[in-house]
């Protein structure tokens, strides 16, 4: 197999043994991102020099005979991380020419490690959307079927990902933003619980659900990406404060059977027939296999999507409001006063989608209407968290479909916000209720010619990172999705 | 909820976006459908007050720490400069 197609721990043993160097891994990467991404356009940046460097740097580290999980471990990053001394862009034009002068906390572990960063990559403007189609500089595409997108916001890190641009991506995920891109490529995406891993410079969105997290190709990849980014962070004062586990290890050894809750209202007529059938034959499979199968009523999630479209653009209305024109991004010089600067600063600057969520959010937090909006949001939100609490008492994990269907088309739905929207109604809870949760490979349907993959969801309690990737892991063992590539 | 244009340039002001009579137009419409949509949050029965959820404040120490003298420049170098200050529009 080609390097770039390795999982993290098959190139671990291979650099371990010194059967293959980081600098061999790292040329790869690069030769197969100057390849593809013209493709694909999965990259906004790619850093040559820094990551030969990096790379270099590894090599000597290993040479030295030090041993830890990323150690020389070529990966991409989603351009919405600070990454000091080069662009960070968050695929908005009012941020096109900026660099960032530090690093992300998680940027700085993962050097720490000696993961050595390839470049940036695109996602839909600030992480607003479900497709990509929102990036100010053109959507990326889906290496399963170039017709159609790769998801979003992350979509860019899960398109090279899944056409062997990197070993693994980091993505961030706010309302489902690693998961549905995971689900249309095929490949594990993790987010973590609120505060596990620390949002440190990080472009805010929804400060009260932004969580970083790994696109993998495998659970035990997954779970060896988090065991270096999570952690307590000083300059993050949401970060959960104790030790970090051993994910890896604890997904190898912790075989305490299973108790796996079914929302049966997320099996209804919303999702694809096709999907619901194949969920159910997958029940089955892990019912079969050991696992205990538990129906659990979520009766207030499906309020979530709406309560997610006041809180997320309430928040976010305020996170922007500090990009205007001034110190940094895009600038126009010729308004007369104050006033007509910003408006016309941000009028420009700011695309779209950008535009409707903060109208959106202005409009629910103002006087007159944040009692109906944003208030009645918050006390909904809280009963979508007791209705979760409630259910794992009863079991370990919920399992759900992750997308209501494959990928669409590029262009199908870039004039309908609301059905946008609406593509995160499996994944809104979890984010408002800040529980961690995967998706993972849950099969294929034929559509047009073309096999599509999509995913399963697993969601935990609070904290339980553990109990979701032992999930995951358990499913991945009684089938091969995860091992099959998109022909690219 | 049913937005005028008006609703909609008040909305804009108040949010310092700047939009053409086109844009003004389309937000109308599109906010218009999403807050019938979120509207169904008004059949839910819901207290105001957390219903078992405990939040607690994180505090630390107020102490002045160094910060890189590069990524501070690097940091400022980004905007217009007049001597060591960023130089922004007259305010009064």
């Amino acid at each position: 197999m080609d390097g770039y197609m390795f999982t993290i721990a098959q190139a671990r043993k291979e650099l371990d043994q010194g059967n293959i160097s980081s600098l061999e891994l790292t040329r790869a990467c690069l030769r197969r991102i100057e390849a593809l991404n013209p493709i694909i356009h999965a990259c906004l940046l790619v850093d040559d020099e820094g990551a030969l460097a990096a790379a270099a740097l590894a090599d000597k580290r290993l040479k030295q005979g030090e041993r830890s999980d990323l150690l020389g471990i070529p990966y991409l990053v989603k351009d919405i991380l600070m990454t000091k001394g080069l662009k960070t862009t968050a695929a908005s034009k009012i941020l096109e020419n900026y660099i960032a002068p530090y690093d992300a906390s998680v940027i700085a572990r993962l050097k720490e490690a000696g993961a050595v960063m390839l470049g940036k990559t695109n996602l839909d403007e600030f992480a607003h959307g479900a497709s990509t189609e929102n990036s100010a500089f053109g959507p990326s595409k889906n290496p399963w079927d170039l017709s159609r997108v790769p998801g979003g916001s992350s979509g860019g890190s899960a398109a090279a990902l899944a056409a062997g641009l990197c070993l693994f991506a980091i993505g961030t995920d706010t309302g489902g933003s690693i998961r549905q891109p995971a689900s249309f490529c095929n490949l594990v995406g993790l987010k973590p619980s609120y505060g596990r891993v620390s949002r440190f410079g990080l472009l805010s969105m929804t400060s009260s659900t932004d969580t970083i997290g790994p696109l993998a190709r495998t659970v035990e990849d997954a779970a060896m990406v988090l065991g270096v980014i999570a952690g307590n962070d000083g300059k993050d004062a949401t970060t959960i404060s104790g030790s970090v586990p051993d994910y890896r290890r604890e997904l190898i050894e912790n075989k305490k059977p299973l108790r796996i809750g079914v929302v049966s209202s997320c099996l209804d007529s919303g999702l694809d027939a096709r999907l619901r059938q194949s969920i159910l034959e997958s029940l089955e499979s892990l019912q079969k296999a050991g696992a205990v199968i538990k129906e659990i009523d979520l009766p207030y999630n499906k309020y979530s999507v709406p309560v997610y479209y006041v809180i997320t653009p309430s928040e976010l209305s305020s996170n922007l409001a500090r990009f205007d024109g001034i110190g940094w991004g895009l600038s126009s010089p010729e308004s007369a006063d104050l006033l007509s600067f910003y408006k016309a600063n941000r009028g420009q600057g700011f695309g779209p989608e950008a535009k409707r969520r903060i109208m959106l959010g202005t409009f629910a937090l103002s006087a007159g209407y944040a009692d109906a909006y944003y208030k009645k949001a918050q006390a909904v939100r809280e009963l979508i968290r007791a209705d979760f609490q409630k259910a794992f008492a009863e079991v370990d994990v919920l399992l759900t479909p992750t997308s209501p269907h494959p990928a669409f088309k590029l262009g199908a739905q870039d004039n309908d916000p609301l059905a946008m929207y609406l593509e995160d109604i499996y994944l809104a809870g979890a984010s408002l209720a800040g529980l961690p949760a995967i998706s993972v490979p849950g099969g294929f349907v034929f559509e047009g010619g073309e096999e599509l993959p999509f995913g399963l969801q697993f969601i935990g309690a609070a904290g339980q990172e553990i109990e979701v990737l032992r999930a995951a892991g358990f499913w991945e063992k009684i089938n091969n999705y995860f091992e099959r590539r998109p022909n690219i | 909820m049913k937005f005028t244009t008006d609703d909609i340039q008040h909305i804009a002001n108040l949010a310092r976006l700047k939009l053409s009579a086109a844009e003004l137009f389309m937000y109308g419409k599109q906010l218009s459908l999403i807050t019938s949509y979120i509207d169904q949050l008004q059949e839910v029965v819901s207290v105001a007050a957390p219903i078992d959820y405990s939040l607690h404040n994180v505090w630390r120490q107020d102490e002045v720490r160094e910060w890189s003298t590069g990524e501070n420049e690097q940091a400022l170098s980004q905007g217009e400069r007049e001597g060591g200050l960023l130089k922004v529009k007259r305010v009064l």
